[in-house]
Formats: structure tokens, C-alpha cells, sequence
């Protein structure tokens, strides 16, 4: 950064030629205090390098000269006891001067630190913005004009380099030189003595250098002194007056026709200014680091001038009632009122309507009665001072309050001024001081509304500090320097305040008659300004003031800033000097009373200095004192933490402000609106808003949501989508340790409610005569599994350790227990209570484990020990107890568990075979043979009696094939007794003596034709038996006549003769033919049944030869188109 | 007799002699045993009245008085083989009139002197009468709603529980044949007439009024209830003087020791007393059972084990238990 070399070499030409063109952008303006900057402007329209040079050395002193032929024309003023008589304005500042200019090198000394601290400040930000240029462009304006500043600099000192490159060499080597021999040589001195008688006082700033360089003087201590003309000083707020009376005078003018206007305008544009100068200021709050040092008086003041508020606050609540009453009866008089628009010329928001309606005036057909009555109601915000009797109140009163507020706002130094001086603060005070008088009492005449001008307000303010001054006569009193700095502060208010005297609408009116009857031209839109003028006019009157200032000599009224000398200032000095040894003794007394008052005195003379400070200790004062009480509010009176109190809590509002700080690297303004409170934003004193917002503000539900999912598919991933297959520790191996002899315990217990079941439906059936089949439904019973805890809880992102998961575990594990005990479910309330007190149990021995192990007694436990004691201690005598339990409790209830299901599963084998002592003849009565061959069920080809329902079938396979005449006979017999053709002969009593006449081989014939084949087989058949009979009896084998050949019947044929008749169900359906195992059977003492198998197979099988055969006899029908061959079969 | 309200003296005493106590306690042990036994009967009477009520009924079963003390396995089995007995005992009475006194004499002798394997001989020989063995409510099988029918082969088989009754009963008879090894021929009679002493043999109505149970119980309890309470009383006695005995040995041994320290502390003394006179005192004290043994072997008895309060642990405040069951 060669750019900068500038403030590292610290070229002094350089710096002058950076501050001049400073000086031009009024920079300095804005950093300096008034006295300060008047020096400086003077040094710098000096134009003197050397004299630049050593100021900035800080190698002079000051004096002060007092010129006799000011331009203002003061003849008044002369030696330093006219300051008195000046005018106040002008009076502050001097005296001001007076303090802050205290000849000799050691303000100047100072100032030229600041001025150096201000331009390299200048350095710093060209530097950081340098920087910041490489990345951003955008670059705040002022900034960057700062930067182009230092910029161009560089080539206007190049250019300077260039022309006087010698001269500067020269200057360098001599300049050190100077430095070096300041103190051992005089020979200085004699030249500036020289000087000094022919200098001439440099009033004007335009005079040339050459001149200056010639007044260059130095005084017995080698320093450069510097005579500054009182004039200067003064010259240039006068100056400043002056242009304001001109500014005014000319708005007054050039405004005649809009009189309204011209009032509002300087106060507007001079709290615009001041506004701007502010937020300056403002922005440069954050450049120095302020501690905390002058927080205590700050409260303290704010606390002060907040019971004063209070009092305030009192005393109005009477005032109020007789300011409405007030109101009221101006609301009268205006309606009674019938001339004239006169709303408080204050109402600005008013003032270009009022403007246009005055132009057109004669357009609106209103009267201006009704025009005002019509404004009255549109008016919104209506001041609390309007009165519409009283012409012009509205505007001064809101001014003045604003005044007074402003004032007593300044807690830095209204503090000592804003109530009545006591007797027992000051016994005498009533003596020297005849018109005392405050700012409480200032605030309660306003609302009194006993001022009627501007000036009637501004000689009570200024009576304050001069009462002041005048009683504290010591110039090194500490209540002078606020006094003074009050003054000052009023002063630049007052310009605010529109000159504006009150008047009764009354007496407007009358003269308003009397003007227009002198003039005769009742305009209207002049009527206004007229009333303007007049007004001033009659200010002018009563006041019976001199405006020595005013240059024009137009009826306008005085500047703001003109003097009023009053009588009560007169009067002043003779009394400051009576009593100033009075005052000595008092200032003693107070000082002694008064600790933290010397303490302001001190720090007084340091912020007097540097105004920045001071605008930032003023502006902010009230955050101070909030933030300091808020602060305060933590400690108690021993300044002990209050565990009680509210903690002081970051607001939203306040994190704004430091986000916004972090992001523009600037203090908020007051003129931004995210400061409520219309205080710049303190950096160092907000602890809670400048705590950055958490980073990690937790996980929210979406998140932890969206974590868990990448979780789930790592681990499904790992088990191939089965999620079944992921097992946490929670589940017990089956198939090793007493888990798996728990689950078979389970498993058999479930085996044999199964088998209990079926007993019991057995049972059922036999004593019931109807079994509903809903009955017959076997609960269900389903597998014991080992049940893991739910599959989120399997994530490791999950606590296994959780008390509800740990109690869910354990609540399965009693569960288990309570089963294996032989409960076939648990309520969950019983298991719940359950698992708690087993929780409890284990809790107090793993606590009596750990009382052991952390006991300090001095006989010491093995762990061994340790472990027995506690078990001892909680019911567990001695470890064999626990073996004995699990073989008592667990292996041998699994071997009696064993035992009980197969007597059982014998008991109900039992129950289902028919025992053979209920056996008898009578079972088969029924013709129910058929049944025992299990044939019966097969047939039905259903589940006729629910068995594979019930799932009987499978395991008892006996039940498939054939049914116990033990168990069914009582159903049987209601059931099929009735029914089935093989049963009729029971049935029909009445056939019962019917005997069917035996058939003769004659009779085959007479059968009808379709049996007739058979009958002729049966003959055939009875023939050979009759044969075959006879020869056993050995008897002749002839054979008998037709008719006398009985055809045998079935029965009497031996048993492989038999005609095998189809049987048929009791439906009368001919199911599939079945091909009957014979291992199904379970009865298989029927040996009819095995001989009838193999013939019915031989039927079918011939049948089936006989199907192939038509067949074949078919095929040939088709080609024989006719053949006799199927019936011939047939 | 309305005036001495202990009325069990002679049985107390017996008992105490088949459990050991070969000298005559004083009355006032008796007594105290007597008031101890009575509280014990009411006490079961009353929670066996608790039971049955949670059951559903008024009257008390056996069972509900075999639950009380279903916990002492040993105490259950042999009171299990007493009701078994009993049962024999009864039916070979209505079956047979006579013939059973016989068997019963039979091995009331043989169980003294024919020692344990004869009488587990004649007890399985008497089994085959129709013993019908006693199932408990608790057991296994009736967790099930169908219960099996027992064969014949079956009750036959002889369980775990019964081969430890057995063998526990074995114990004691291996006991009682001990003592009465060396008794003499009247000493046995008295011996076996001891230990058919019972608070309810044949003085059911007696023990009734002893225990006041009409004021305790709404229904009459069963003989079988009144066998039992019998049979508990006599293990009651029995308990307490084993134990009161285990504690009177004790302390003869402390005093035994105590007394040989002084010995060895003052021999002087010892020669002096060495010399024995015809009119001296026997050596050996008759010292029966006093009331305080009795009182100790209470407390001993009626002491909460950890497994009664181990829940209870960590909680603070008084445990409370009611009076234990000997």
C-alpha cells in the first residue's frame, strides 16, 4: 500500500492537503466541538504549511486575541467582563471559548492529536476498503468517497513533489533540525517577539500565505504560537446568524405571498442539518470502543431527571382540567367566530391545502366560517396546544416543549438544573439569586400557557444558566461547565422555535377590521400574510427590543440568533461581583457535599474536548441507563447476584440490530426504523442481542425422520430387506439355555390344552345331543416366538437402555414365566404388575450389590462374598436355592409336563376307541356294521362329522377311516335309523310278516324283459347249486321241473357266489368309486371286505375290456354303418 | 375344669417325649406351649377361612388348610401319607370290620421294631387297598381343564415327591428306632402310646372348644379338617421342643465351657468340689425344658427370613408380618 505511505512517513504536506480537501467535504465539522473547529478552520484558511506543520507537531500555543473592530459591531464588547453583556447567544460561545481556549499549547496540543487521530482514522478505512475493493464493489458511498480521497491524494502530492521537490528537502532537513533544537535554542524567540508587535490581526481568511508565513512567531518555549482573533470565533457564528436572519428574511420575503410557509422552514431545515450532522456522528460511534466509565452518573442523572418527570407528572394533573375547560371555550368562541381561517399556523400538514385554498378562495362557495368548522373536523392531530382563541400557539408551545424536552433530555449536563435549587443545597442562594428559575418550572409554565412569545420562553431558559453562572462564580466551578454547556445547547434549539407572540383571535380581528378599512382591499389571500406581518410587527412592540443585527430593515422580527439583552441580565454582574467571596465558601460546601459532582468536573474537561465522545455520551444516554439498570437490577444491595431476578433476555428486536451491524459495519441510526427507542445502537452494551443465534438448533422432526431413513436402509441393506432378520440383544437364544427349556415347558403346557380340548369335546358330544359347530373350533393356539422389541428400536440411533424398552423387555420375560407357571394368557394389567414388582426386585439387589462393593467398611468383602450376601439379603439363602429351582421348577416340570401329555393323549386314544366292556350285541342292532368299516364316512365323501375340521383326522388316523360305533352310536341312532334302504326292514312293521314268494325257474320268464337276462343267470346259477347240493346230500342230481326249481336267493348262495349289489349312500348318490386301502381300515377283522375287493375290481375290470371292445365295435359301426355286435354285448 | 383353661397337659407332655424331652417339663412350659399351639390353630383357622373364601365357599376344606403350609414341602408330603393312612384305615374299617385292626397294630410294630424297610414293606403292601392318593389343587395336572383317569399301574408308581416323603419319614423312624433301641419293654409301651397322642384323636369336640372355633368359623369344618389340625398341632409341639431342645443343649454346652474356664482359672475350687458324698445332688441334673427355651425356640421360629421381606428392601418403614406357621 504505497498509497498510505503518506501517514507512514507522516508527510505533514501530505496530511495538509488531505485535511484541506477534508476541511472543504466538512468533515471535520461534524468530529469537532464548535471552538475546536473554529480553530482549525482558521489554521487551515491560513493556508500556512509551517504553521500546519507545527500545529500538528503539536508544537504551539494559542492565544486569543480580542479585537475592538469587530465586524458585527459590537461596540459593546470589550475586555472580558463585556462578555456579560453581549447578547446570550454570543455570550455562550465566548465564554465557552473563554473555558475550552485556555491559552497555551496544551489545547492545541490535544486538538492536534485528535486532528491527527481523525486523518489517520481516514488511513485505516482507505485501507480495510482497499481490501475490501479486490472482492466487493459495492462499497458504501462515504466510504468510497474516502477512498477516492486518499486516492487522488496521492496525485496531488506527486504534483507537489514535482514543483517544490527541493523546497521540501530542504524543509526536511531542516524540520528535524527545528525538532532537535527547540529546547536548547532561543533564537526564535527574539524573531517572534519581533513579530508579534508587527503582526496585524488576521480578520480576514482569505488573506495570503505569504502574509501568515510572515506572522510566524514563537513564545519562550519555542513554540509556534498562534493568535486567534476573538473574532474569528465569534465572527463566525455571527456569521451563521446572519446567514440564518438573511436565509429567514429572504424566505420572508421572497414568501410574502405564502407567509405560512417561511416560519416552519428554518426550524425544519435546521433539525434536518442537524439530523444529518447526528447520524454522522452516529456512524462513527463504533470506531472507538467506549467502556463503561461513565455509566454511573448517566443512570444516576436518568434517575434523576425521571422523578422529575414524576413530579412533572403530579403537577399536570391539574393543569389538564383547566387546559380542557380552556378548549372548550375556544371551541366556542371559534363557533361564534365567523371571520377568517385561522387554524394554527402550525398545522404544516395543512399547509399547502390552507395555500391553495387561499389562491382560490373565491372558487369555494364556503364561508370561511364553515371552511374552518370543516378543517376543524378534518384536522386529525390536533396539538395538545392548539387553542383556537389564542393565534399561534400550537406551533410556539410545541416548539418550546420540544425545547424543554430536549433539555432536560441532556442528562450529561441538565441534571443540576432541572429543579428549583433548595434552601438546604443552598442557604443563600435566595439572597444573590433574585428570579430563580429551572427547567421543571419552565416545563410547568408552558403547560400553564403562561408564555405568550417566544422571547418570554427563551429569557426563562437563559435565566437558568445565568443564574448559574452568576451564583457560581468560580470559573473553575464544575457546575459552570454544565451551566455553560447548557447554554450552548439552548442556543442552538432556539433558532428552532418560530418567532411567533400571541395573540387573542379578538384582537387580530379588531385590527384586521381597522387594517381593512385602511386599506380597503380585504384580500383574503394577503389577509394571511398581513396577519403575518402584523403579528411580527406587534412583537416588535411589545418586545421594544433593538435588532442591531437584522441588515434589512424590513418589518420581519429579529434572527434566532440575534442578542436580547433583557434586564434581568443586566442586572447580573453587579451581583456576581458582590457576592463572589459568598460564593467561594459555597462552592466548598459543595464540592465537599457534592463527590460525584467534582468527579463530572473532571471527566467535564476530557469530554469537553472531543465532541464525538460527547455526542455519543449524550445521545445515548438513555439506552446507558437502561441497559445499566437493567444490569443493576441482577444485584442486590450487598451486590450479590439476585437468584431471583429476571434474567435479562435477548430480544428479537436487539438481534436485529447487531446482525444488521455485523452485516454494514456500521451503527443503526435513530433515522432507521428498527431502533425504537430513537437511540443509536450500542455495540459494547448489548450482551444479550449480540449472542449469535445457535447454529444447531436441534433436530427437527423432518430431520431426525430423514436420518432415521438412512439408517433403516443401511440396516435393511445389510439383511437384505428382511427386517425380520435383524435381532437386537433383547432376544434369547431358543435353542440353548433355560430359554429353550422355557419354551418347550410353554410349548407342551399349549400341546396338552390341545388335547385337553378335545377331551372336553368329546365329552360334550357324548352327554349333549347337539354340538353347535362352533364348539368344535379349536381356540387357537399360536407358537410361542421370541419376540424382539419393535424394528425402529433396533436402529443404534436408538437408547436400548430406555426405560420404556427395558420395562417392555422384562414384561416379556415375566410373561414367558407366567405361562411357563402354567397361565394360558395374563392380563396386561397382571403382567404389568408383574414386571414392576420383579423391577423392584432386581433394583434392590443390584442395590445391595452396590452398597456392598462401595461400602467404606473396614472388613473388606470379596466379590465372591459380596455376591452371596446380597443374594442372602434378598431371599436367596444359597446359591443352590437357584439350581434347585430351575431343576424343581423348570427340568422336572418338563419331564412331569411330558408324562401328563402322553397319559393324556392315551386318555383320550381311550376315549375314542370303544372299551370293550361297553361292548355288546346291541351295538350292532341297528344294522350299522357298515359304519365300523369307516365305508360310511368315505361314501359321504365330506366331513360329515367335522373331524377334519377339528383336525382329528391327522393325528388320530383312525378317525379318517372308520368311526368308533362307541362314540357315535347315541348320534347314529336318532341320526340314520330312519333313513338308509339297508334299514327298512326295522321301519316297516307291517312287510315284517311279508314273505316274498320264492321264484321258479318257470317264473324267468314272466319277469319283466330287462331282468330277465338275470334271472335266466340266477337259474343257471340255482341250477348248478341245486346240483351241487344235492350231491352233498348225496341225493340224485336231476334236476326238477321249472316250477318247482326254486331260484336260490343271495343269501343262501355260499359267499363268493354273491350278486355284489352297489351300495349307496344315504344321499342316493353314487360317489366315486374309491379305491380303498386297506391299511386305512382300522378294523380289519372283516374278511368279506377283502374277498369283495378284488371282485369288484375284476367287475371293473372286465367292464373296462368291454369299454375297449365297444369301442372297437364302434369304429367298426362307423365303417359297417350297422352291426348288431352292442346289443349282442349288451 | 372350667377353671384351668389348659387342658392338653398330658398330651403336650407326650409329644414332647416322642420329640425328645425325656423329662417331665413343668406346667408352665406345658402351658405355654398349650397357649402357643391354640394361637397357631386359630391362626390357620383364620386364613384358612381367608382361603376358602376366595374360593367361594364358607366351609373350610382340607385343602385350603394344606395351602397354609404348602410351602413345606416335607411337612405337605408327610401329611399327604397321614391323610393316605387314614384313608386306609377308614375304608379297611367299612370293608372289613376287624380285619384291619390287625394290619394297623401290624405295622404300628413293625415300624417300631422292625425298622424302616419293613414298614415301607407293609405300607406297600397296604397300598394296594385302595390308597387313594391325595392330589393337591396346585399340582400340575390341574393347571389342565381334562384331567387323566388314574390306572391302576399308575398310582402305583411312586413319585418324586413321595419317594422324599418316604425317605423323610424314613429319617424319622431311623430317629424314633434310635431312641427306643434301649428302652425296655414298658418304656416302648409308653413310648408308642406317647406317640399316638393327638389334640384331636377321638376329642373332636374338646378340641373345638379349646380352639373356640364356632366363634372363628361360619360352617362346621370337616373331620378331615380337624384330622389335619391334629396332625399339625402334633408337628407343632413337636418343632418347638426340637427346638427348644437344640437350644436348652446350647446352653448347656456355654455353661459347660463357662464352668471349665473357671476351673482352669481357680483350681482350688475344682479339688474341693471333687468329693462325693452318698446324700449329694446326682450329678446330672434332671433339667427339663423351661418356658424361656420355649420362648426362645418362638422367636427363633417366628423370625422373618430374607425371602419375606426382600421385596420390602429399600423401602423404608416397618415391616410388617403376620404370626408364621410352625
Amino acid at each position: 500500500m504505497d498509497k498510505l505511505s503518506t501517514f507512514q512517513f507522516n508527510n505533514s504536506k501530505k496530511l495538509f492537503e488531505l485535511a484541506k480537501r477534508l476541511h472543504s467535504n466538512k468533515f471535520f465539522e461534524t468530529f469537532l466541538n464548535e471552538a475546536h473547529y473554529k480553530v482549525l478552520n482558521f489554521i487551515i484558511h491560513l493556508d500556512n504549511y509551517d504553521i500546519w506543520h507545527n500545529f500538528l507537531e503539536g508544537n504551539c500555543s494559542i492565544t486569543i486575541t480580542k479585537s475592538k473592530d469587530q465586524s458585527n459591531g459590537e461596540k459593546s464588547a470589550s475586555g472580558n467582563d463585556d462578555n456579560a453583556y453581549e447578547s446570550p447567544n454570543t455570550n455562550g460561545i465566548e465564554d465557552s471559548s473563554e473555558l475550552l481556549f485556555e491559552e497555551g499549547p496544551k489545547m492545541i496540543k490535544m486538538l492536534a492529536l485528535h486532528i491527527r487521530y481523525l486523518l489517520w482514522e481516514k488511513a485505516i478505512d482507505y485501507y480495510y476498503n482497499a481490501k475490501k475493493m479486490d472482492d466487493t464493489s459495492d462499497a458504501v458511498q462515504e466510504v468510497s468517497d474516502d477512498f477516492e480521497l486518499i486516492d487522488t491524494l496521492d496525485s496531488y502530492s506527486d504534483d507537489d513533489d514535482s514543483t517544490g521537490k527541493a523546497e521540501k528537502k530542504e524543509e526536511e532537513k531542516v524540520q528535524p533540525k527545528i525538532r532537535d533544537e527547540e529546547d536548547d535554542y532561543d533564537d526564535d524567540d527574539d524573531e517572534d517577539e519581533e513579530d508579534e508587535k508587527k503582526e496585524t490581526e488576521p480578520v480576514l481568511v482569505s488573506e495570503n500565505a505569504e502574509k501568515t508565513e510572515s506572522e510566524l512567531k514563537f513564545n519562550d518555549e519555542k513554540q509556534l504560537v498562534i493568535e486567534i482573533p476573538i473574532s474569528v470565533i465569534t465572527a463566525s457564528t455571527a456569521a451563521n446568524a446572519d446567514l440564518q436572519t438573511e436565509s429567514q428574511d429572504n424566505t420572508s420575503i421572497a414568501g410574502s405571498a405564502e407567509p405560512q410557509k417561511s416560519s416552519p422552514i428554518p426550524g425544519s431545515t435546521g433539525t434536518a442539518t442537524s439530523t444529518d450532522d447526528q447520524e454522522k456522528l452516529i456512524k462513527e460511534f463504533n470506531k472507538v470502543y467506549h467502556n463503561f466509565e461513565y455509566d454511573r452518573e448517566t443512570l444516576i442523572k436518568r434517575r434523576r431527571l425521571e422523578k422529575s418527570d414524576m413530579q412533572l407528572e403530579d403537577a399536570k394533573g391539574g393543569h389538564s382540567d383547566s387546559r380542557t375547560s380552556d378548549g372548550i371555550a375556544g371551541l366556542d368562541n371559534s363557533a361564534t367566530d365567523s371571520m377568517g381561517i385561522s387554524l394554527g399556523s402550525g398545522s404544516t400538514s395543512l399547509k399547502h391545502l390552507l395555500s391553495t385554498i387561499q389562491q382560490k378562495r373565491d372558487d369555494v362557495p364556503l364561508n370561511d366560517h364553515e371552511l374552518r368548522s370543516l378543517f376543524m373536523d378534518v384536522r386529525k392531530n390536533r396539538g395538545k396546544w392548539a387553542n383556537n382563541d389564542r393565534v399561534g400557539q400550537e406551533e410556539l408551545y410545541e416548539a418550546c416543549e420540544k425545547v424543554v424536552v430536549e433539555l432536560r433530555g441532556y442528562t450529561e449536563h441538565s441534571t443540576p438544573f432541572l429543579n428549583k435549587v433548595s434552601k438546604r443545597e443552598a442557604p443563600n442562594y435566595g439572597l444573590i439569586i433574585k428570579k430563580p428559575m429551572d427547567l421543571n418550572t419552565v416545563m410547568k409554565k408552558l403547560k400553564g400557557l403562561s408564555y405568550n412569545s417566544k422571547q418570554e420562553f427563551v429569557d426563562d431558559l437563559m435565566l437558568i444558566w445565568s443564574n448559574c453562572l452568576t451564583y457560581n462564580a468560580d470559573p473553575k466551578h464544575f457546575l459552570r461547565a454544565h451551566a455553560l454547556a447548557m447554554q450552548k445547547k439552548t442556543a442552538k434549539l432556539i433558532p428552532s422555535i418560530p418567532n411567533i407572540t400571541i395573540r387573542s383571535r379578538v384582537d387580530i380581528e379588531k385590527e384586521e377590521e381597522l387594517e381593512n378599512e385602511r386599506v380597503g382591499t380585504p384580500v383574503a389571500s394577503a389577509g394571511k400574510s398581513m396577519k403575518k406581518g402584523r403579528k411580527r410587527s406587534r412583537q416588535d412592540q411589545i418586545k421594544t427590543e433593538t435588532d442591531p443585527n437584522s441588515p434589512i430593515g424590513t418589518a420581519a422580527t429579529s434572527a434566532v440568533g440575534s442578542p436580547l439583552p433583557s434586564k434581568s441580565y443586566s442586572e447580573t454582574p453587579g451581583i456576581e461581583n458582590g457576592n463572589l467571596s459568598n460564593e467561594e465558601d459555597e462552592e466548598e460546601e459543595e464540592e465537599n457535599e457534592n463527590i460525584n459532582g467534582e468527579t463530572n468536573g473532571i471527566s467535564e474537561e476530557d469530554d469537553e474536548f472531543d465532541p464525538e465522545l460527547q455526542a455519543w455520551r449524550s445521545l445515548t444516554a438513555k439506552s446507558r441507563a437502561h441497559y445499566c439498570s437493567e444490569r443493576a437490577d441482577l444485584f442486590d444491595e450487598h451486590f450479590h447476584l439476585r437468584s431471583d431476578a429476571r434474567a435479562i433476555i435477548r430480544q428479537s428486536r436487539e438481534m436485529n440490530n447487531f446482525n444488521q451491524y455485523l452485516s454494514n459495519k456500521e451503527v443503526i441510526s435513530k433515522s432507521s426504523n428498527l431502533l425504537e427507542n430513537d437511540e443509536p445502537y450500542l455495540l459494547e452494551y448489548d450482551i444479550t442481542g449480540g449472542l449469535p443465534g445457535l447454529k444447531y438448533k436441534g433436530v427437527d422432526k423432518d430431520e431426525e425422520e430423514r436420518r432415521e431413513q438412512q439408517l433403516v436402509d443401511v440396516y435393511l441393506q445389510q439383511v437384505n430387506g428382511d427386517a425380520s432378520k435383524l435381532q437386537s440383544s433383547f432376544v434369547l437364544p431358543v435353542d440353548k439355555g433355560l430359554n429353550k427349556m422355557y419354551f418347550e415347558n410353554i410349548s407342551e403346557i399349549q400341546e396338552i390344552r390341545k388335547i385337553c380340548f378335545k377331551i372336553s369335546l368329546i365329552r360334550q358330544m357324548q352327554t349333549q345331543q347337539f354340538v353347535h359347530h362352533t364348539q368344535m373350533k379349536q381356540p387357537e393356539i399360536e407358537k410361542l416366538r421370541e419376540v424382539d422389541v419393535d424394528a425402529a428400536s433396533k436402529l443404534p440411533n436408538h437408547d436400548p437402555y430406555r426405560d420404556e424398552i427395558q420395562f417392555s423387555v422384562l414384561r416379556r420375560t415375566m410373561g414367558k414365566i407366567a405361562m411357563q407357571t402354567g397361565f394360558e394368557s395374563t392380563s396386561p394389567f397382571a403382567i404389568n404388575t408383574l414386571t414392576q414388582v420383579a423391577e423392584k426386585y432386581m433394583g434392590n439387589l443390584i442395590k445391595t450389590l452396590k452398597l456392598h462393593l462401595e461400602s467404606n467398611s473396614s472388613n473388606k468383602l470379596s466379590e465372591t462374598e459380596i455376591l452371596l450376601l446380597s443374594l442372602l439379603e434378598n431371599g436367596v439363602d444359597k446359591p443352590d436355592d437357584l439350581y434347585t429351582f430351575v431343576q424343581e421348577r423348570i427340568v422336572k416340570q418338563q419331564a412331569k409336563l411330558k408324562d401328563l401329555r402322553a397319559k393324556l393323549s392315551n386318555f383320550l386314544k381311550e376315549l375314542l376307541r370303544p372299551g370293550l366292556e361297553n361292548f355288546n350285541e346291541r351295538s350292532f342292532e341297528d344294522n350299522s356294521e357298515q359304519f365300523m368299516t369307516g365305508d360310511f364316512s368315505n361314501d359321504l365323501g365330506d366331513d360329515f362329522f367335522g373331524f377334519k375340521e377339528l383336525g382329528l383326522d391327522k393325528e388320530f388316523k383312525m378317525l379318517s377311516s372308520s368311526i368308533p360305533i362307541y362314540l357315535l352310536h347315541s348320534r347314529l341312532h336318532n341320526s340314520f335309523s330312519n333313513s338308509g334302504s339297508s334299514s327298512k326292514r326295522n321301519k316297516y312293521e307291517d312287510l315284517e310278516n311279508y314273505n316274498p314268494q320264492n321264484l321258479s325257474a318257470a317264473d324267468v320268464d314272466k319277469q319283466i324283459g330287462l331282468l330277465i337276462p338275470f334271472y335266466s343267470k340266477l337259474n343257471e346259477k340255482s341250477k348248478t347249486h341245486f346240483i351241487k347240493m344235492q350231491k352233498k346230500k348225496g341225493e340224485p342230481t336231476d334236476l326238477p321241473e321249472d316250477h318247482l326249481l326254486v331260484l336260490i336267493e343271495d343269501e343262501e348262495l355260499p359267499q363268493k357266489q354273491r350278486n355284489i349289489r352297489p351300495r349307496l349312500p344315504p344321499t342316493g348318490k353314487i360317489a366315486a368309486v374309491k379305491k380303498k386301502i386297506v391299511a386305512n381300515s382300522f378294523f380289519l377283522d372283516d374278511v368279506s371286505d377283502e374277498e369283495d375287493e378284488p371282485s369288484v375290481k375284476n367287475e371293473l375290470k372286465k367292464e373296462d375290456t368291454n369299454d375297449i371292445d365297444d369301442f372297437s365295435s364302434l369304429s367298426k359301426v362307423d365303417l359297417e354303418l350297422k352291426s348288431p355286435t352292442v346289443t349282442s354285448e349288451g | 375344669m372350667s377353671d384351668n383353661k389348659y387342658k392338653y397337659r398330658v398330651e403336650i407332655q407326650q409329644m414332647m417325649f416322642v420329640s425328645g424331652e425325656s423329662n417331665d417339663p413343668p406346667v408352665e412350659t406345658t402351658s405355654l406351649i398349650e397357649d402357643i399351639v391354640r394361637g397357631q390353630v386359630i391362626e390357620i383357622l383364620l386364613q384358612a377361612t381367608k382361603t376358602a373364601g376366595m374360593r367361594g365357599t364358607k366351609s373350610i376344606a382340607a385343602e385350603d388348610v394344606i395351602f397354609m403350609i404348602r410351602h413345606d414341602k416335607a411337612k405337605v408330603n408327610r401329611l399327604r401319607t397321614y391323610l393316605s393312612w387314614k384313608d386306609v384305615r377308614k375304608n379297611a374299617k367299612d370293608q372289613e370290620g376287624g380285619g384291619t385292626e390287625s394290619l394297623i397294630e401290624n405295622d404300628a410294630a413293625g415300624g417300631g421294631a422292625g425298622g424302616g424297610a419293613q414298614a415301607n414293606d407293609s405300607s406297600k403292601m397296604l397300598s394296594r387297598y385302595k390308597k387313594s392318593k391325595i392330589r393337591l389343587p396346585w399340582e400340575l395336572q390341574f393347571l389342565f381343564s381334562e384331567q387323566h383317569l388314574e390306572t391302576a399301574e399308575e398310582s402305583e408308581q411312586i413319585d418324586d415327591e413321595e419317594k422324599a416323603a418316604t425317605i423323610a419319614s424314613l429319617k424319622r423312624l431311623k430317629m424314633a428306632d434310635d431312641r427306643t433301641r434301649n428302652m425296655t419293654r414298658e418304656e416302648y409301651v409308653h413310648w408308642s402310646e406317647c406317640r399316638q397322642a393327638s389334640f384331636t384323636f377321638r376329642k373332636a369336640k374338646r378340641f373345638r372348644e379349646w380352639t373356640q372355633m364356632t366363634q372363628l368359623c361360619d360352617s362346621r369344618p370337616n373331620d378331615d379338617v380337624i384330622d389335619i389340625l391334629g396332625f399339625l398341632t402334633f408337628e407343632i409341639v413337636c418343632s418347638l421342643t426340637e427346638e427348644a431342645m437344640q437350644i436348652k443343649n446350647s446352653e448347656e454346652r456355654l455353661n459347660q465351657i463357662k464352668s471349665e474356664k473357671e476351673k482352669r482359672q481357680n483350681p482350688g475350687q475344682q479339688t474341693q468340689k471333687k468329693r462325693k458324698y452318698l446324700f449329694d445332688k446326682p450329678d446330672e441334673l434332671a433339667n427339663p425344658l423351661m418356658p424361656y427355651h420355649i420362648e426362645e425356640a418362638w422367636r427363633r421360629l417366628q423370625s422373618t427370613d430374607f425371602k419375606h421381606k426382600a421385596v420390602r428392601n429399600f423401602g423404608g418403614g416397618v415391616v410388617k408380618t403376620r404370626t408364621r406357621l410352625i
